[in-house]
């Protein structure tokens, strides 16, 4: 087992170095620099350049760069921030951004496997009905609308609840960005959770356990839930980054200080150190992510470790 | 050639009568034959799925005509009929979708009719006009016609080049799979948003780039699935039997995976064009969109949504477009997932 | 067993979303005071006073600094932190006698010597400042252009202290607008002994900085999301501020801000242009004049087709600008004729300089059947038969672009488009670069005088901008010693040098714009400078109902 992690390790952390290398070249593709701007002239922009140490051969930009990227440098900011270390601008709103993400994936988890237990379980003509408008209108609806709607609705109309996000006050006011966030992820979770919970019904272990006798509600709690939980986390865990990722058009929406308006602005400042870092975060993130995942599995499932070698 | 043990065997003239090839060929494609029409029984036999196909039939069909259905050309301006609700002619009559609104400003509700005001009841806007005064009907149909290009385009795209990559690797396994897996690996850790945003700053906006943007993002995924799908089908029996006849790896690949793999990447067709068409949406809202002169679902969503208050008919007709696209394509992709399994 | 910690766990989330409840009611429930909340549209990307570069920037900056003179809310300049000023004969040298017992905001002493520091930290090429142009290139403080340039070194800069009270600046050339100009954010004060114990998270946070204007800030995090102001009992009008605590809210989302201000959590939002129908008509409504022009720049030196002065006034007068304002830009925007626009200069007489928009029509008025006589007649000198031209602009503002060009197109004949949506640093790249035909600018004004715009078509002002040796003579003759002094003539010369523009279709000036704020009414005192580019609002005060 320590092998197979040990592998995995390894993988994860050259994956790590090659994605470094291409984000550094798109840097160098990029149209234009941080420094254009209406009131300078091209020698202070060439100034300015010089200061950030852009003016020096790729080879020893990279070099920089990536011994920067180890030592958890993650730069400075150039236009959207001048000077600002890049880790200072994200060390506070990455936590309001992974707060929000997270609070939406349990909600919505937490929401989605109910639905599809339930669905799956009952087998309810009512519940059935429920269930396919949810998750319908859960794929089909882009957050974004659901946030105008509620927005307008519940923030604005009927004023129950704040339509900016405040720190005095994260949890009240993040709740419409983690409504509008989670329907989606519950929409994805309850049709896994309906579909392995159904598998897992017909399945041949848990006929024997209900002709042994067991209540349902042992067999749904014993053997349905555990064994279709497991395929559920997977798809959880991978829609957490996207969570974080796609967060950015509600962040906007209710002024949260996460990353997504970071990088929304960022991206208006043609400010590429800061696009690129937050792109080394985000993928940083997914390869822990599903590194967690695999050790999990591993440890779970001893299968995991002989099919590996494919 | 499986010759090796038969030692003692010596050949005989009617053991080449038959070319094994051409056998194995019969046999799967009788059975393929088969399996594609029950498929295609069990479609259509659910109702969700006919469904499905109806909602995107009629999308298709009007991203084709609806742009020269209504009347008034798809970029054609007149300021002065700047934001114009709705008004459908039956409706109209009875009072509702008769082109009045109430607009919620800041001093209070303002009840008004443009149509009235410009003396043009006559004239029929049946999902209003933009803010440049264009018709949204128009508007929404060419929108969709070059959302549903871009998302086509990139779909046919990433299945070409994902199929093949996963075909490949999944086929011949070893030490090819490994490295072609450690590339995806890399490919597959940078997030799509990231990929697509990235690649946005570098090309120029425009409906190329946006292609490239979303083929560069997808197409591993495609090869994914092609891949694991491919795991799983050269362990069954009728390959092995092929194999074991001597068919050559690209009538192999061709003749018995190909067929076989279908139903699962059609399921991830259907999946990947709305998902392309979500991300060009959210292309537009970070400003990364199509540029002027054009338009598509996602930059009719975006001056929708920041109308949306004033306005909300700008925002509804493309945001029902494209969830019916979504609904349509998720039916579709269920059906054929239940239909092929 | 089982069940009974289902039980535990459910009770235990009960629990604990009740508390997040009464956390939550209980800090949304303050703030019943006069603390007054404003909604901006994007933070600044600084609160460095020399690095400010952005409007952004200025109008949050403006909360907590102070300059040596300043504009009041009746738009005249009076005295700031100067008491009066001296200016030599010859219009180069500035002698401003500071306050008595001006104070920073931890108490310490503000002198001569913190204005020196902060001059010359504009100039520093180690601080880089992107507004050192205000210096360089608005006027010319001696030695400025050299020190920027690493030929001499900071303390050259023609500024000193002759004693605590005093400050000394010296100018390359005279400046008329000198006084205009120094009451941007920029030509604060900085304390040294200060900005050396900070070091290099100097502006990073709100403690690490040193405050001379009416409120302190002591909330404050790069790019933030929220700012807070607290009043500075050592402000020298410390007596004139009202309110307690200001919170400046980014709301990027416009319809967000409305809605916000509609329910009362801000008192104050600034309403982007496209916005203004949802509040138009509205009596909380507040228009401030700002020196904004949104014009079309051509590419002079690389299209065939745009060399040709016809085809260039044929292109102005297919506009409809009246049309385009009444019905896509609304409320706030006016159409422009000319290139300064007017509320802005004002002619020794004290009327505006700019009053008579009409009196550029021959060049700019819409009239279709012209324009297509004027293309005609361009396409025919040039020989081409059809045009198709580059047009790069903000993706913001694409439906101005999109109405502007389907005009164009409208009244002239083979004339077709490409359209290039960029973001601003994008557009500023390719201005640089020449790769546009047309490209859609919009200037505002740092100081109050027509140099500011008309700068712009001085020869090599942009590489691939107009030129021409008459008009260039002209500007040139403007901020010559003569002319200081005589200011009647010089606003001569810089009419004929905007007719010059105008006479050549050397831009396609389309209009002007003023920032829109709701005002919740009860509050008083806010006001933009002349130019907009700064708040005044030391007298803000709201009403607690």
């Amino acid at each position: 087992m320590l092998k197979y992690i040990g592998k995995r390790l390894i993988i994860s952390a050259v994956t790590l170095l090659v994605i470094l290398l291409i984000l550094f070249l798109l840097l160098q593709f990029m149209p234009g620099s941080p420094f254009n701007d209406e009131k300078l002239s091209p020698e202070q922009i060439e100034q300015l350049r010089a200061k950030y140490g852009l003016d020096q051969p790729i080879i020893v930009q990279f070099f920089t760069y990536i011994g920067n990227m180890f030592r958890g440098d993650l730069g400075v900011s150039y236009s959207l921030s001048p000077n600002t270390p890049i880790t200072d601008l994200i060390s506070n709103r990455f936590p309001v951004t992974v707060m929000i993400g997270f609070a939406s994936m349990i909600v919505g988890t937490f929401l989605g496997l109910i639905l599809g237990f339930f669905t799956a379980f009952f087998k309810n003509r009512v519940l059935g009905a429920i269930y396919s408008i949810f998750t319908l209108l859960g794929i089909a609806v882009p957050s974004y609308i659901f946030a105008m709607f509620f927005s307008n609705f519940l923030g604005y109309k009927a004023n129950l609840l704040p339509l900016l996000y405040d720190f005095r006050s994260p949890v009240i006011s993040s709740v419409m960005p983690v409504m509008a966030m989670s329907l989606g992820v519950m929409a994805v979770v309850a049709r896994f959770a309906k579909a392995e919970a159904s598998e897992v019904i017909k399945s041949d272990y848990v006929l024997f356990a209900k002709c042994q006798g067991l209540s349902s509600r042992t067999v749904m709690t014993k053997y349905v839930l555990k064994n279709s939980l497991m395929p559920v986390i997977t798809v959880v865990a991978s829609l957490l980054v996207s969570l974080l990722t796609g967060s950015l058009v509600i962040e906007q929406m209710f002024s949260v200080p996460g990353v997504g308006g970071l990088l929304t602005n960022a991206i208006n400042a043609n400010d590429y150190s800061v696009v690129i870092a937050l792109s080394f975060i985000y993928s940083a993130l997914y390869i822990i992510v599903m590194l967690i995942l695999d050790i999990l599995y591993c440890i779970i499932d001893p299968r995991v470790r002989l099919g590996g070698k494919n | 050639m499986s010759m090796k043990t038969e030692t003692a065997y010596i050949p005989q003239d009617e053991d080449f009568v038959f070319a094994p090839a051409d056998l194995s060929v019969g046999v799967a494609k009788e059975s393929i034959g088969g399996v594609k029409h029950e498929a295609l029984k069990r479609f259509f036999s659910r109702k969700s799925s006919v469904l499905g196909v109806v909602i995107i039939g009629l999308l298709v069909i009007f991203s084709i005509i609806g742009p020269y259905i209504s009347g008034h050309g798809y970029d054609d301006q007149d300021l002065s009929r700047a934001n114009m609700s709705p008004r459908v002619p039956v409706f109209a009559s009875i009072g509702i979708l008769d082109g009045s609104e109430s607009v919620p400003k800041t001093s209070g509700e303002a009840v008004q009719n443009k149509y009235e005001e410009l003396g043009i009841t006559d004239i029929y806007y049946l999902f209003g006009t933009d803010n440049l005064g264009r018709d949204m009907f128009a508007r929404c149909f060419m929108g969709l016609r070059i959302s549903l290009i871009i998302a086509l385009a990139a779909t046919a795209i990433n299945l070409l080049i994902g199929m093949n990559y996963g075909i490949i690797s999944g086929y011949f396994g070893g030490i090819t799979d490994i490295i072609m897996q450690r590339i995806v690996d890399v490919i597959g850790s940078i997030p799509t948003l990231v990929v697509v945003t990235l690649l946005m700053l570098v090309l120029q906006p425009g409906m190329g780039s946006i292609i490239v943007a979303l083929m560069l993002s997808g197409w591993f995924e495609m090869s994914l699935i092609a891949r694991s799908e491919v795991f799983r089908v050269k362990e069954l029996e009728y390959v092995q039997a092929s194999r074991t006849m001597g068919a050559g790896h690209f009538h192999i690949i061709v003749r018995e995976i190909v067929p076989n793999i279908v139903g699962k990447l059609a399921t991830q067709i259907m999946i990947s064009i709305p998902s392309a068409v979500f991300l060009e949406a959210f292309l537009s809202f970070v400003g990364l969109g199509m540029p002027a002169g054009t338009c598509s679902l996602g930059t009719l969503l975006s001056d929708g949504f920041s109308n949306a208050l004033l306005h909300p008919y700008k925002l509804i007709p493309p945001a029902v477009i494209m969830i019916l696209l979504m609904v349509g394509c998720h039916l579709v992709s269920e059906g054929v997932k239940k239909a092929t399994e | 067993m089982a069940e009974k910690r289902m039980r535990k766990i459910i009770s235990a989330l009960l629990s604990l979303v009740m508390i997040t409840g009464v956390f939550g009611g209980c800090s949304a429930s303050d703030g019943a005071d006069n603390e007054i909340n404003i909604a901006l549209s994007s933070s600044p990307i600084t609160v460095d006073p020399q690095l400010a570069f952005d409007t952004n920037a200025g109008s949050v900056i403006s909360f907590f600094t102070s300059t040596l003179y300043v504009y009041n809310t009746d738009h005249e300049l009076v005295p700031g932190l100067a008491e009066s000023c001296d200016v030599s004969d010859d219009g180069l040298t500035y002698t401003f006698n500071l306050k008595e017992n001006l104070r920073w905001s931890d108490g310490r002493p503000l002198n001569a010597e913190d204005f020196v520091f902060g001059f010359r930290r504009l100039a520093d090429p180690d601080v880089a400042s992107n507004s050192v142009y205000l210096i360089t290139d608005s006027c010319t403080i001696k030695n400025a252009i050299e020190v920027n340039m690493r030929q001499k070194p900071v303390n050259e800069l023609g500024v000193s202290s002759p004693d605590d009270k005093t400050f000394v600046v010296e100018l390359e050339n005279p400046c008329p607008y000198f006084m205009s100009l120094i009451t941007m954010v920029n030509f604060s004060p900085c304390n040294e002994d200060f900005y050396y114990e900070v070091g290099t998270d100097y502006a990073d946070r709100a403690e690490n900085l040193l405050y001379c204007g009416p409120y302190i800030m002591d909330r404050y995090e790069p790019i933030a999301m929220q700012i807070h102001f607290t009043e500075n009992p050592y402000y020298y009008r410390a007596d004139e501020i009202k309110t307690h605590g200001i919170t400046i809210q980014i709301v990027q989302n416009t319809q967000q801000a409305i809605m916000c201000y509609k329910s009362g959590v801000v008192d104050i939002t600034s309403v982007s242009g496209e916005y203004a129908e949802l509040t138009e008509g509205d009596p909380e409504l507040h228009v401030y004049p700002q020196a904004y022009l949104s014009y079309i720049d051509f590419n002079h030196k690389n299209s065939a087709a745009l060399q040709n002065r016809n085809l260039r006034l044929a292109l102005t007068k297919s506009i409809d600008r009246d049309d385009i304002v009444n019905n896509l830009l609304r409320t706030g925007y006016s159409p422009m004729t000319c290139i300064t626009p007017p509320d802005f200069y004002k002619e020794t007489d004290g009327t505006d300089y700019s009053a008579d928009g009409s009196r550029y029509d021959e060049y700019t008025r819409y009239d279709p059947d012209e324009a297509g006589r004027l293309w005609e007649l361009g396409l025919s000198e040039t020989g081409l038969s059809s045009v198709k031209l580059k047009i790069v602009y903000y993706s913001g503002n694409a439906a101005l672009v999109e109405a502007l060009t389907a005009q164009m197109k409208k009244a002239l004949r083979g004339l077709d488009f490409e359209f290039r949506s960029v973001t601003m640093k994008e557009r500023q790249r390719l201005y640089m670069a020449g790769e546009y035909d047309m490209i859609l600018i919009n200037w505002v004004a740092d100081y109050c005088d027509p140099t500011s715009f008309l700068n712009s078509f001085f020869t090599d002002y942009v590489p691939y901008g107009y030129s021409n040796d008459e008009y260039d003579d002209l500007i040139l003759r403007c901020d010559s010693a003569e002319m200081a002094k005589n200011a009647d003539e010089r606003n001569k010369l810089l009419h004929k040098a905007e007719d010059i523009l105008m006479e050549n279709a050397a831009a396609i000036p389309i209009c002007t714009m003023g920032t829109n704020y709701l005002i919740h009414d009860g509050v008083e005192g806010f006001c933009l400078s002349p130019t907009g580019v700064n708040f005044i609002v030391t007298g803000l005060s709201k009403e607690v109902k």
